[in-house]
């Protein structure tokens, strides 16, 4: 009897996993479960505030896969408690939301939408007088993206990409330097010259607009070409350059112009060991308010390895460095908005700086079985500035996993 | 009626094991006209790993994606070469994590006979790739997007922080934008976090 009950509500559950997609559709659900201790969640220099996170996270994956339609779609709502009271919002929601759709419109002619929304509610976080120290940091992020790719010729084939982004807060205070929409559209033709080389030229345009601070507001151009190229079984490697052109839409503001460049390589060691690195300069949206751009030169490592058919380990690091311009500062003359609320004014200077961020990241992965995962994780952040305190945070988290 | 399902089954079983036991030469044999840049994007659709690309995938994009999630043929991804019964085996056999339990793995009919042992086909694509499902740890693109693109860009935050469960890292800019101000009193002992 009971085994009659396990099979029907084995029954009903595949059944309902399964709705309406059809034989070649395939419904996945898995189910997050995650411990985290963070020493230094605000990122402080000092009187860092440790708290313990406890997320739960299920998360749905539907593919949808016809001869001429592929729709893929991941929903992943994150429920996290913080365990430190003096975080105020301490029970907090995040949002991911992925659907991608591809089309073949004929033998020639490919199209796909992809759309990312995130959603995040943020805790607030008070001082030990009450005082808001931050504010409301909830926000939406979407990412649409659509191309119409046309095979010219067996080897050739052009894109044609447009993107729309936003970027919204939900509170003023930090809205008012942040909430920004871009909108970008490109092409970009690719040759395919051999089996393992495929050289590419691309053209695009980029156009960033802030909402309340038109300092920040620019359009970008950037033209350049690149080259993938498979040199043996176990070697990937790809290099792409180019110029950018970005100006300003305050003619107090310097415009900018400058070379970009990346690389990346993926390496096999062996089949169960293998390790990617690359690196890129370009100039890059200001991650510090007080600026209109930087120039971003960053370079980064990674290396999986199958211990066993059961464990696997993950390793990253990277070093990522920003270079700010005084001439390129949103605030006139030498005043600067000051607090939490930005509306303070004082004569600070602005200065030309760097600042970099260093990364490590360690994840261990155990398989118990085939649907369940523990995973135990360790990161380690630091900053070296001229611009803003360092800081360093260290995290600690171990977590299960359960596919159905 | 049982008695026929019987043989039907027997029958159905009896031709799948002349498929793949038909290694010509020591060679094992291509399924027809199928390369594997064709079978690289459908693993990558089929293990779930779509969302990962951008908006304008190259053939790099694809195969490096499955290799940084250990997924790849014995020669390595050769975009125009056709697929034959053993990678379709190897690659079937790592996106179901059962890679390190062939018994021979520099043999590729070791490979196949494994993939027939564990219940898969490798007579066709369509079957073999039958038993995927999306990677429960999948491996996506580190944050470090190089490219001046922007359709290649990925979004710039990562809400739960594990977007991609190899090593998990955040978004630089997800550190300290927006609210970071350089100059706010408390700025000197705290940071802003997305």
């Amino acid at each position: 009897m009971n085994k009659n009950l396990l099979i029907m509500a084995g029954v009903v559950f595949g059944g309902s996993l399964s709705w309406g997609l059809g034989a070649d559709s395939l419904i996945q659900v898995q189910n997050g479960f995650r411990f985290q201790w963070n020493d230094n969640y605000y990122q402080a220099a000092t009187n860092k505030t440790s708290s313990g996170i406890i997320t739960e996270a299920p998360e749905v994956m539907a593919n949808f896969n016809r001869e001429n339609t592929f729709f893929g779609l991941h929903y992943r709502p994150s429920f996290m408690w913080f365990t430190n009271p003096s975080i105020v919002r301490r029970e907090t929601v995040q949002h991911e939301l992925d659907v991608n759709w591809n089309q073949t419109l004929s033998s020639r002619v490919q199209t796909s939408i992809n759309e990312s929304l995130r959603r995040g509610v943020q805790p607030e976080m008070l001082d030990r007088n009450n005082g808001l120290v931050f504010p409301d940091q909830s926000y939406y992020e979407n990412t649409l993206n659509g191309t119409l790719g046309i095979q010219l010729r067996e080897s050739t084939r052009l894109d044609g990409s447009a993107r729309y982004y936003l970027m919204h807060y939900d509170a003023d205070a930090v809205g008012t330097n942040a909430n920004y929409m871009l909108f970008s559209g490109g092409l970009a033709l690719r040759q395919e010259l051999s089996k393992a080389t495929t050289i590419s030229g691309s053209f695009n345009y980029d156009r960033a607009e802030y909402s309340q601070i038109m300092a920040r507001s620019a359009s970008t151009m950037s033209m350049g070409a690149g080259v993938d190229h498979t040199f043996g079984p176990r070697l990937l490697g790809s290099v792409s350059g180019g110029y950018q052109l970005k100006s300003f839409d305050l003619t107090s503001i310097n415009g900018q112009n400058s070379p970009y460049g990346s690389f990346s390589v993926t390496y096999l060691f062996d089949p169960r060991i293998r390790m990617t690195a690359g690196a890129s300069y370009s100039l890059w949206e200001a991650d510090i308010t007080n600026y209109a751009s930087q120039e971003r030169l960053s370079s980064f490592a990674s290396v999986g390895y199958d211990v066993s058919s059961r464990v696997s380990l993950f390793a990253s690091g990277g070093i990522t460095r920003g270079k700010y311009r005084a001439d390129q500062s949103v605030i006139a003359g030498d005043v600067v908005l000051q607090g939490a609320d930005q509306t303070t004014m004082t004569n600070t200077q602005v200065v030309d700086g760097l600042d970099t961020v260093y990364q490590l990241s360690v994840r261990l992965s155990y398989q118990l079985n085939r649907h369940n995962y523990l995973d135990f994780g360790y990161a380690y952040t630091t900053v070296s500035s001229d611009l803003r305190p360092t800081f360093a945070q260290n995290t600690y988290d171990i977590g299960w996993r359960i596919t159905f | 009626m049982k008695t026929i399902s019987a043989v039907m089954a027997v029958l159905a079983s009896a031709v799948m094991v002349c498929l793949v036991a038909l290694p010509a030469g020591g060679q094992a044999p291509q399924t027809a006209q199928v390369t594997q840049l064709e079978l690289a994007k459908l693993m990558v659709e089929m293990s779930g790993l779509t969302r990962f690309l951008p908006s304008n995938p190259s053939a790099a994009d694809y195969t490096g994606l499955l290799m940084n999630n250990g997924i790849v043929p014995a020669n390595g991804w050769v975009a125009d070469q056709a697929v034959t019964r053993a990678d379709l085996a190897r690659v079937v056999l790592q996106a179901t994590h059962q890679a390190n339990n062939v018994p021979d793995p520099t043999n590729p009919q070791s490979w196949i006979d494994y993939a027939v042992n564990q219940g898969i086909r490798v007579d066709t694509i369509g079957l073999a790739t039958k038993p995927l499902e999306p990677l429960a740890m999948p491996v996506g693109p580190t944050m470090f997007s190089a490219s001046a693109n922007s359709g290649k860009k990925p979004p710039t935050t990562v809400p739960s922080g594990d977007v991609q469960y190899g090593a998990v890292m955040q978004p630089i800019r997800a550190m300290f934008e927006p609210i970071f101000n350089p100059n706010t009193p408390t700025a000197s002992n705290r940071g802003a976090r997305i």
